[in-house]
């Protein structure tokens, strides 16, 4: 029987069956492949055609089954309509101004502007081609931001979470804008043909920021809004948040998402337990105190331990924490990813 | 009312998030001629270290902790011009920001509004902070206490070069370098030379204290 493609191999985790081998991401926002190459963010938006092999040839090189396209999208946006960005050397982009001081802010923006930007048509254009070189062959999903998170940044987070208790129409009213915000960019993205599934990231929604209370209130119905308006599209979800959100995991099913990357605060058994087989799992090997600290042998052996711990029984992606630091070393991702392939229940 | 129920109404109002009730008791002791100092550090200094037990217990998140800040200054802003001059004594210095490349300051903010509530004087820096900065300006305020935060794991190499600038400079032992932020751990502040690491807010005042009474206790 042929061997099964890495694109199959991660739709059929998301459908929670049990692959012939687990499948493995490397990079959460995207941005790794850039600086082991060298190359800032900034300096490539401007050539997608070389930004898209960069990161293309990098991924193929350490054998990622799972690809995310799209890493400072967010960002972008903020500066189409109208915000401040500053680029980093050795990071996404970051948002740097507030756009939404009241709640009379929030009608004058308009979510046309934040697609027009020249250079978000730029990262669309190297997505394209990445979907070009890979020819189906991994699994392509685009990467952006869930609703409550883009309102944070919009608000400025601090502003935003005490809006929780002072102002619930100031926060209704600016979830709306983000809600939307955060689907025309996704449908933007997925308009590309090869396009395999969408990744949404949530690290404001984060456990160690918010209570289980506040989640369920705010952030979980926008998931659940997002992920129905997506279903039209048909591909599968997966979302990340940061921090420990053991105290959330049951509310997550209900948003319709297909599958939840943690961090590694979060205890990979456990979570197992908590799901109970009605979403996918994906985690959580420490991005710094093991991709990056560790020898490849010693990432070998702890990438084994989440390994044993969540992906028997299949519907589990092996994936780092959180994401990469530019000080992550090729050969330590190479163990990383090598490991998961290898493993056999 | 008595001082000690005054006091207890006022930390329990902060505990409670409740501005308008910390307003009128600040008033009552003001009227009463409570000395403010003693007001703010029995009575709404008290309710905020609660909060920040409550808040590393997990009970308390951050909108939970930033509000209670926001009832604790409403009672800061009605007391304080009611301090004696004498009791307005020097307060230990602390350095803060976050590093280079990170945007994400609300963790800092709440670590300051812990440090400034008891007690201590918090230079902000603010966020996305050159690391050079952090040396520069603890010098130039004469500060003992370097905090620098990071909730990125792209930008923790950040928080090293801090301290090999200050190694360099030749001035390592005239800080206190604290770090924290979500990726960050006991393990990165040893492999980096830091002297500290703080997993919350509420700890890095315990940290702050301790680090104090030790530079106290060292021979200068």
């Amino acid at each position: 029987m042929p061997q099964k493609t890495s694109r199959e191999i991660v739709q059929d985790a998301f459908s929670m069956k049990e692959p012939e081998r687990v499948p493995v991401g490397v990079c959460l926002g995207g941005s790794w492949p850039f600086f082991i190459e060298g190359f800032t963010l900034e300096s490539l938006l401007s050539y997608p055609e070389k930004a898209a092999r960069v990161f293309y040839e990098v991924n193929e090189r350490v054998d990622a089954d799972f690809v995310t396209v799209g890493t400072g999208a967010t960002a972008l946006m903020f500066e189409g309509l109208g915000g401040e960005i500053s680029f980093s050397e050795n990071g996404a982009p970051s948002i740097t101004s507030i756009l939404v001081g009241s709640e009379s802010d929030i009608d004058s923006l308009d979510i046309a502007r934040a697609l027009k930007t020249e250079r978000l048509q730029q990262l669309k254009s190297a997505a394209l081609e990445t979907v070009r070189l890979n020819g189906g062959r991994r699994a392509l999903f685009v990467s952006g931001r869930a609703p409550f998170t883009l309102a944070g940044q919009l608000a400025g987070l601090e502003t935003f979470t005490k809006s929780l208790y002072k102002d619930r129409g100031f926060v209704n009213h600016l979830l709306d804008f983000a809600a939307e915000l955060s689907f025309v960019y996704f449908e933007f993205m997925l308009d590309t043909e090869g396009i395999d599934g969408v990744f949404i990231a949530d690290p404001s929604a984060s456990g160690d920021v918010l209570s289980a209370r506040h989640f369920e209130e705010f952030a979980a119905p926008r998931l659940k809004e997002l992920s129905s308006r997506l279903e039209a599209f048909g591909k599968p979800t997966l979302l990340h948040i940061c921090g420990n959100i053991t105290k959330e995991l049951h509310l997550l099913p209900h948003t319709g998402i297909d599958m939840i990357s943690v961090d590694s605060r979060v205890d990979l058994k456990r979570a197992r337990e908590i799901l109970d087989g009605r979403m996918g799992l994906a985690g959580n090997v420490h991005p710094v105190f093991v991709l990056e600290d560790l020898s490849p042998r010693e990432v070998s052996e702890r990438t084994k331990l989440c390994l044993d711990s969540a992906a028997p029984g299949g519907g589990f992606m092996l994936l780092p924490g959180c994401d990469l630091s530019s000080k992550v070393p090729e050969e330590n991702v190479a163990a990383f990813v090598k490991t998961g392939h290898d493993w056999v229940a | 009312m008595t001082k000690e129920k005054l006091y207890k109404g006022l930390a329990d109002a902060v505990v409670d998030m409740d501005e308008s009730t910390v307003a009128r008791l600040s008033e009552e002791a003001v009227c009463n001629r409570f000395d403010a100092y003693e007001t703010i550090d029995m009575g709404l200094a008290k309710g905020m270290e609660r909060a920040g037990q409550l808040f590393e217990d997990e009970e308390y998140f951050v909108p939970e902790l930033l509000m209670c800040s926001e009832a604790l200054t409403v009672g800061v802003d009605i007391l304080k011009p009611h301090i004696r001059r004498s009791e307005r004594e020097d307060k230990h210095k602390i350095v803060i920001g976050v590093i280079r490349g990170d945007t994400h300051d609300i963790g800092k903010n709440l670590v300051k509004l812990m440090l400034s509530s008891a007690g201590f004087e918090v230079v902000d820096l603010g966020r996305d902070v050159p690391t050079n900065t952090f040396v520069d300006r603890a010098v130039e305020e004469s500060a003992r206490i370097i905090m620098i935060s990071s909730l990125m794991t792209t930008t923790m190499e950040g928080m090293k070069e801090v301290v090999s600038i200050l190694q360099e400079r030749g001035i390592r032992s005239r800080f206190k370098v604290v770090i924290g932020g979500g990726p960050v751990s006991q393990g990165f502040a040893d492999k980096i030379g830091a002297d500290a690491y703080s997993p919350n807010a509420n700890h890095a005042v315990r940290l702050a204290n301790e680090l104090v009474r030790e530079d106290a206790r060292e021979p200068k």
